[in-house]
């Protein structure tokens, strides 16, 4: 039995909606091996990814999917022309699972057979497949309050115009009808945002209806365009999609609001987001293997000196000066309340003298509001742009009351390419170390009397020639996917699938080295190492490591012969006498038979005894 | 002397020119023992003092010179005479010779120890380096150091000369510095020696290595550039954050007189099934889940290490990319070094020509590690050159982690340029922003202050203090952070000072409002509370992290705050959390504060049904968790707080919903009695409405509610003549002395103030105005009613006349016993009933009306014109009544409408004879408001200028 965990406190409710028309099953693009693929596929590829990211990052989110445009029709409202999409023993809008993901991503296969495609706005029919999808999915998002929870409703499409088919009075109505049904399902607090796919003749026109729809007016149109990252985008290439499906995976959500303050009168707000944080695979829940039943830890404190069991002890002791010095909680937290608010600008610094070592862990970015303090976003826009132009960061002191910092606050320019926003505006804080943070390693093998060596022109040269062989354009820290995380993730889907079949994940930060073996590269590299390593260094350096080690090891083996073939081991262990020789000797033992010399001296003996059969 | 044991001697120079550094001379130095103290207690140590005024030391004996030179301590293990040693430094007179310093310094180390090599020897030398040393007898200066460096590295001994220069002193001379700061650099030519120029006090405290931690390598092997070359590489960690050291809990359990008691806590853990809690499942019975969606999957360590990632241990070279390609904030964690492996000529040439050319292109490379064998993880990451600046140190790298495709959140936010104008500063602006960013330097080059590498840790500094102080003094109270220290955590006034054009220019440019519309939450924001929101404070690296993702970590899910939104739910999740003995506090200190922003926040109590919400979660948590103190002090502070904010209604809404101080019944431990906590009740019952207290006199006749009572009542008919006794007069003490009321004994209209004032229990003044006399004509009364009628209400520079403007002024100032229900339609009625007798009674039966109609029609029509009248009101009133009069007009608590029919009914059964008995409810009514006191001391014949004509 697999245990089914209880539903927890729900973040976030998405409906992804489809179109399944005809227009959709035609050809997008070409893949990689050359086989045509269409708009459908595209998407159900893009959401069973997105889904797999979504269990592994958000598995208390609940998601529903839902065709409309479909010969058949499976929702609550019975409404024609909509295909709400779910597994047996779950309902429509749940906590992703691994059997979700995978129906999923094989449905084209039973598509057309068991749900079908049909265009279903068409003059003379009375049916709007939009207006009831919308509907079908503002009733799947009906739980949970708006306040608590987001709603989100993820629209994909290639039809920019859905009621270009139908004419007159009845187009009027059904735009009238529809646009109101998502107002409606957006004053309920569900946001839905479009994921508009272009056709290879033409670009997807979101003026002609979409705008409309998404509440997005001629001013917004045009001047919040870049920032309609939030709600719109044009998809010219297949890989855009899944970019962007990738950006709309998390709802942003700010870490906490600050006050930064810049001068003794002005503070402004900020908001604090957390953009890099390691993510770790999943937390262990402890289950009893029996019934695989989850367990709950109770941890109880006992008095180490008279074994009562203590309850609500707000005391702490250092030992110092052979007495126990002791602390409330109270004065410790007093301790670390050096400043009392929340980020003080000290100064500012070129930005060279922020050094590579400056590092504790990941940064934290800012970005100003005006939600409290009208005002804020122009001084940070103003600062901001000082600090860009003038190549400056800024030093403040970050007072948390769990963790005050030193930290630099560096201005980041917005960097966006042909998928949208790469780096957004705002300023990064970077928590700097203290004195005793920083280690002197250089100092540690220091040469004292000797000038250390440094590389020739020469050996520079042909470092540089190796630099620009080996050059990685493009790089981008997106690049790489954690393959221990996607091992991980792999095995857990296969075993709640119960597959036997262990997935092969591919490593991607290994080195290309196809890529190493062209013969310039290898050029290069040979050039380097002759300049720096000399002619004849592979040799020298392999007799030198092999030998030098190898030989020690022969040594202490033989060593260790000769003196265990002086004791007679058999009989020390009948006496029980081997407790009385030292480890030396036990290791003598140990090493002559080939055995590990790890351990107290107990281990050693067992592990003596075991050899010898006894 | 063992290997990692530590011989240190602190040469501290104590001449004039280091007297205003002494100070934090002596502090760095105690925090220094401290640390040895706690970390390396087998350490030894010695001080040598020079240029004062003294000459004391072995040298000076054996062979003469050497003078200045004071052995303040012997080289000899910490303790903490050491520390009160080095608290009180002479200041000295003479000027210091440091390289005599350093020379007694070796004298003592090499008499102590020999030449062995082992364990560290480290001479440390504080000094201002600004008079000229002596000449030597024989060769020049430079001989000289020449020679005590080779005797240095016989010895294996290490110099670290701290240069503390600040300002400089007029009369420091240039020259001579530069002449010493050359000799001193010589040594670290020459030796293991280092030297450090610190420019203020606060990079002093961070100079001096505090504390030795050996490096440990964490990867020794090879830097693989490809397959076929290699370079051998020492991989160390270049930052590790110091945390605060972790303090045992303390167990007070031992009795006084063991002295071999630890005092220490020991953690028991239990592992029992959630569905069926008092099953105990043993730890070999347990086996590991792993969270996938809503599934938890049961894998065995054995079947999880059989299918895990398994890297092989290497550090790969992936390719080099533009500098430019690598922004600041993705480097991950601490930073590591890579170095050449030391003593290996061609790896060192290897790395030098890498990090040369990578500088010189501005380019850096992409590697990918595994640090160790079986470790199931890789990094990506990135090296940057690090190219050295002195000769004997060769090149190296540093390494940052890089985040994973995972680890990134790709949030989209809004471009700056296409905010709106209001959001864009100006020219004029950006140029204040400009010069601000410019001027406010801690940079300048050679200058540059609060760099990392000088700065101590402002907290461990503090946290070492206390520690010090309190194994002196246990009661100590924290120490304040002082001035020094003050510098990393606020900006430098000095800077500020300076500046002050610039900042005062930027302040000028730049106008900041708050926004009023959610001023609620930007309070708490300018009190710099934590936000409440879900996304809580955490503690510890990557609590930004816990809070905002998405993780499956464990303590992410689980509740470690209590927010707005569900704060019963939250309370109750974190008070049933059993992995750590603080959450039941936090939860209760967290609950604390949210009841008080609930009460405190309330905008006419909108909040107190969720605040007693909370409140009652939390006397049952305190309850279950046998906290009543935690409930019961909290409760009382509680109402003791409304009722000095004027919140009393907030204590009424609690007594209606009978909670009260958790009893000796309910937790053993309680303070609290059955009978206090019943007479708590009635204690909050004090601010309720005078009226059910009326009731209860009149009906039982307490005695505690009689002697609460009486004093405000007898007040009442003398209140200008006699200071208030008014026992509950404190509550409202802000209005006490305001309240103004010009009334006629004989006015209706007035009387429904005075008994309004009286149900309120809102203490006035009472001011007489004759109407038979005509004084409402006076010009002194003209001023304040034109209209000449009373009552008129002065309540501090507010002048309010008409009895209904006057009553809903009240009912608004002075919230407490309110008397307008927050029903609608209630409260409809209630205005309902009170114009009527305003509007639609009492002008037309007023005493100028009847006057004027007595003149114009007869007496007799005086007479049937005002029952006429009174009739049709009361017809009315009745009707609208009668359906919902409870024991008072409008349910069972007093309201509005008593307030204007009461007095109503008296004018018009006392004056007029009027006949109430078609009135059956409106008497029932009149009736029970008769026998409240605040009625009875609002009638007309007990008002000071009542008179029988």
């Amino acid at each position: 039995m697999i245990f089914f965990q209880e539903r927890v406190a729900t973040k976030e409710l998405v409906v992804y909606l489809i179109d399944a028309s005809p227009k959709m099953f035609s050809p997008a693009g070409k893949l990689e091996n050359q086989e045509e693929e269409s708009y459908f596929h595209t998407v159900v590829s893009c959401i069973s990814q997105s889904l797999k990211t979504l269990i592994i990052n958000r598995s208390y989110d609940e998601v529903a999917i839902c065709f409309f445009n479909t010969r058949e029709k499976k929702n609550m409202q019975d409404l024609n022309g909509v295909f709400v999409f779910n597994v047996a023993e779950r309902e429509c809008l749940d906590k992703p699972t691994a059997r979700l993901i995978k129906e999923f991503s094989h449905i084209e296969e039973q598509f057309m057979g068991e749900i079908g495609s049909q265009y279903q706005i068409i003059p003379g029919n009375r049916e709007n497949s939009l207006y009831n999808a919308i509907w079908v999915a503002q009733g799947l998002l009906r739980k949970g309050s708006a306040k608590t929870v987001d709603k989100r409703i993820l629209l994909f499409t290639n039809e920019d115009d859905p009621f270009g088919s139908v004419s007159g009075a009845a187009k009027i109505d059904m735009t009238r009808t529809t646009l109101q049904r998502a107002k409606d399902a957006q004053d309920l607090g569900i946001s839905i945002e479009l994921l508009p796919l272009n056709r290879s003749d033409e670009e997807f026109n979101v003026a002609l209806f979409y705008a409309d729809l998404l509440g997005l007016d001629g001013d917004n149109l045009t001047q919040f365009m870049p920032v309609a990252g939030e709600k719109i985008w044009s998809l010219r290439r297949l890989d855009d999609m899944k970019d962007q499906l990738r950006k709309r995976m998390f709802k942003k959500r700010k870490v906490r609001r600050i006050t930064f303050s810049v001068a003794d009168s002005i503070s402004i707000e900020l908001n604090t987001f957390a953009l890099i944080r390691p993510t770790l695979p999943g937390a262990i829940t402890w289950l009893d293997s029996i019934t695989n039943v989850p367990l709950e830890i109770q941890n109880s404190f006992i008095c180490a000196d008279t074994g009562a069991l203590l309850q609500g002890h707000t005391k702490r002791f250092h030992p110092y000066k052979n007495k126990n010095i002791k602390f409330s909680v109270e004065e410790l937290l007093e301790v670390k309340r050096v400043s009392t608010g929340h980020l003080r600008l000290l100064g500012f610094k070129p930005l060279s003298c922020l050094k590579d070592y400056y590092n504790l862990k990941p940064s934290t970015f800012l970005f100003p509001s005006d939600k409290e303090i009208i005002g804020s976003t122009r001084i940070f826009i103003a600062l901001h742009r000082s600090m860009l132009r003038l190549q400056r960061f800024a030093v403040a002191f970050y007072g948390s009351s769990s963790h005050p910092q030193m930290v630099a606050l560096i201005a980041q320019d917005e960097i966006s390419n042909s998928s949208g926003q790469v780096e957004p505006p705002g300023m990064h804080m970077i928590y700097l170390p203290y004195s005793d943070d920083i280690r002197k390693i250089e100092e540690v093998h220091m040469n004292v009397d000797s000038v250390a060596p440094r590389a020739t022109d020469d050996q520079i040269q042909k470092a540089t020639a190796l630099l620009k062989r080996l050059d990685l354009k493009d790089f981008s820290v997106y690049q790489f996917a954690n393959p221990s995380l996607q091992r991980h993730y792999a095995v857990l889907e296969a075993l709640a699938l119960d597959e036997d079949e262990m997935p092969d994940i591919k490593d991607e930060t290994l080195p290309d080295e196809e890529g190493m073996a062209r013969p310039k590269i290898v050029n290069a590299l040979e050039e380097f190492k002759v300049s720096v390593y000399g002619e004849n260094y592979d040799e020298d350096y392999m007799e030198i490591s092999v030998s030098e080690a190898s030989k020690k090891r022969k040594d202490i083996v033989e060593n260790a012969v000769k003196e265990c073939a002086n004791y007679n081991w058999a009989d020390l262990a009948d006496n029980g006498k081997l407790k009385d020789l030292t480890v030396v000797e036990l290791k003598y033992y140990l090493t002559a038979h080939n055995l590990p010399v790890t351990g107290k001296k107990e281990a050693l003996i067992n592990r003596i005894l075991t050899h010898l059969g006894k | 002397m063992a290997r990692n044991k530590e011989a240190l001697l602190l040469l501290i120079d104590v001449s004039p020119s280091m007297h205003n550094l002494l100070t934090e001379v002596e502090r760095v130095c105690s925090m220094l023992i401290e640390k040895k103290l706690i970390y390396s207690k087998s350490d030894e140590v010695g001080v040598i003092l020079f240029g004062t005024d003294e000459t004391n030391n072995d040298l000076t004996k054996e062979v003469g010179g050497y003078e200045h030179i004071v052995v303040l301590q012997q080289i000899k293990v910490v303790d903490e005479d050491t520390i009160e040693t080095l608290q009180k430094l002479p200041r000295g007179t003479s000027p210091g010779d440091f390289l005599d310093a350093i020379v007694v310094g070796m004298d003592m180390l090499i008499k102590k120890f020999g030449p062995t090599n082992k364990g560290k020897k480290r001479l440390c030398l504080l000094t201002s380096a600004q008079y000229r040393i002596k000449e030597p007898y024989e060769g020049t200066k430079e001989d000289q150091i020449d020679m005590i460096s080779a005797q240095m590295n016989a010895n294996g001994m290490k110099l670290e000369c701290i240069i503390v220069r600040g300002k400089l002193t007029g009369d420091a001379n240039r020259r001579i510095m530069d002449e010493n700061d050359l000799l001193l650099n010589r040594f670290s030519k020459k030796s293991c020696a280092k030297t450090i120029y610190v420019e203020s006090p606060t990079s002093l405290l961070g100079a001096i290595r505090t504390r030795n931690i050996s490096p440990v390598t964490i990867f020794r092997g090879d830097l693989e550039l490809s397959p076929r070359m290699k370079i051998k590489v020492w991989v160390y960690k270049k930052t590790s954050e110091e945390r605060f050291p972790r303090l045992k809990k303390y167990s007070d359990k031992a009795p006084p007189t063991d002295r071999f008691a630890t005092h220490e806590v020991k953690v028991d853990y239990e592992y029992r099934r959630v569905d069926d809690p008092s099953k105990v499942v043993p730890p070999e019975q347990r086996i590991k889940g792993y969270r996938y969606g809503p599934q938890v999957i049961p894998i065995s360590s054995a079947e999880w290490d059989a299918v895990k990632f398994k890297p092989e241990r290497s550090v790969k070279l992936l390719g080099f990319t533009d500098s430019s390609n690598i922004l600041r904030h993705y480097y991950m964690r601490d930073v590591n070094i890579f170095i050449a492996e030391p003593g290996n000529t061609r790896a060192i040439l290897a790395v030098s020509a890498l990090a040369r050319a990578m500088q010189d292109m501005n380019k850096v490379a992409i590697l990918r590690c595994v640090w160790r064998h079986g470790q199931g993880n890789v990094v990506v990451g990135v090296l940057t050159p690090n190219v050295s600046h002195r000769d004997n140190i060769p090149d190296s790298f540093y390494f940052n982690v890089l985040p994973f495709a995972e680890d990134i959140r790709e949030f989209q936010f809004p471009s700056f340029k296409y905010l709106p104008s209001s959001c864009q500063p100006n020219a004029q602006q950006q140029k204040a922003a400009d010069s601000l960013v410019k001027m406010l330097d801690l940079g300048s080059p050679g200058k540059e202050v609060l760099q990392p590498d000088l700065t101590p840790n402002p907290i461990l500094e503090r946290f070492y203090c206390f520690l010090e102080l309190k194994s002196k003094q246990p009661d100590a109270t924290v120490p304040l952070l002082d001035n020094t220290l003050k510098l990393i955590t606020e900006p430098d006034p000095e800077l500020l000072s300076q500046n002050k054009s610039f900042i005062d220019e930027f302040s000028k440019q730049f106008e900041l409002m708050e926004n009023i519309k959610i001023k609620k939450s930007s309070r708490r924001l300018w009190r710099e509370k934590p936000s409440g929101s879900n996304e809580g404070e955490g503690a510890g690296d990557v609590s930004d992290a816990q809070a905002v993702e998405s993780t499956k970590n464990e303590s992410a899910v689980k509740v470690d705050k209590i927010g707005d939104l569900t704060p019963v739910q939250d309370f109750e999740a974190m008070m049933s959390r059993r992995d750590s003995t603080e959450w039941v506090n936090k939860a209760i200190k967290d609950m604390k504060n949210i009841i008080f922003d609930l009460v405190e926040n309330s905008y006419e109590g909108d909040t107190y049904q969720k605040a007693v919400e909370c409140l009652i979660a939390f006397r049952k948590g305190c309850i279950l968790e046998q906290e009543p103190k935690q409930f019961n002090d909290f409760l009382r502070h509680l109402c003791k707080f409304c009722r000095k904010k004027d919140l009393s209604s907030f204590c009424e809404f609690l007594t209606s919903k009978q909670i009260t101080l958790i009893t000796k019944t309910e937790a053993v431990d309680s303070d609290a009695t059955e009978e206090e906590a019943r007479s708590f009740l009635v204690k909050i019952d004090h601010i309720r409405r005078s009226k059910v207290v009326g009731r209860l006199e009149a009906t039982t006749s307490l005695p505690r509610a009689s002697v609460l009572l009486l004093p405000i009542f007898s007040n009442s008919c003398a209140m200008d003549s006699r200071p208030h006794q008014d026992t509950s007069g404190s509550f409202f003490s802000s209005s006490s002395d305001k309240l103004q009321l010009y009334s006629y004994w004989q006015s209706s209209c007035s009387w429904r103030v005075r008994f309004a004032l009286n149900l309120k229990r809102l203490p006035y003044e009472y001011k007489a105005v004759n109407l038979s006399k005509g004084e409402q004509f006076s010009p002194e009364f003209e001023r304040l009613n034109p209209l000449h009628f009373v009552p008129v209400l002065v309540d501090g520079d507010l002048v309010v006349s008409d009895s209904f403007a006057i009553l809903l002024y009240l009912e608004e100032k002075y919230p407490q016993n309110a008397l307008l229900p927050v029903d609608a339609k209630c409260r409809a009625v209630n205005l309902q009933a009170a114009s009527i007798v305003t509007s639609s009674m009492q002008p037309l039966h007023m005493l100028s009306v009847l006057k004027y109609i007595e003149e114009k029609v007869g007496p007799e029509e005086r007479q049937s014109w005002a029952e006429y009248h009174i009739g049709k009101g009361f017809a009315a009133l009745e009707k609208l009544l009668k359906d919902f009069a409870g024991r008072y007009a409008t349910g069972d608590e007093i309201c509005m409408a008593d307030v204007f029919l009461a007095p109503q009914i008296s004018v018009a059964v006392m004056r007029f004879k009027f006949d109430m008995s078609k009135f059956p409810t409106l008497c029932r009514i009149y009736e029970a408001n008769k026998v409240l006191p605040a009625f009875q001391a609002s009638l007309p014949e007990r008002q000071p200028d009542a008179s029988i004509d």
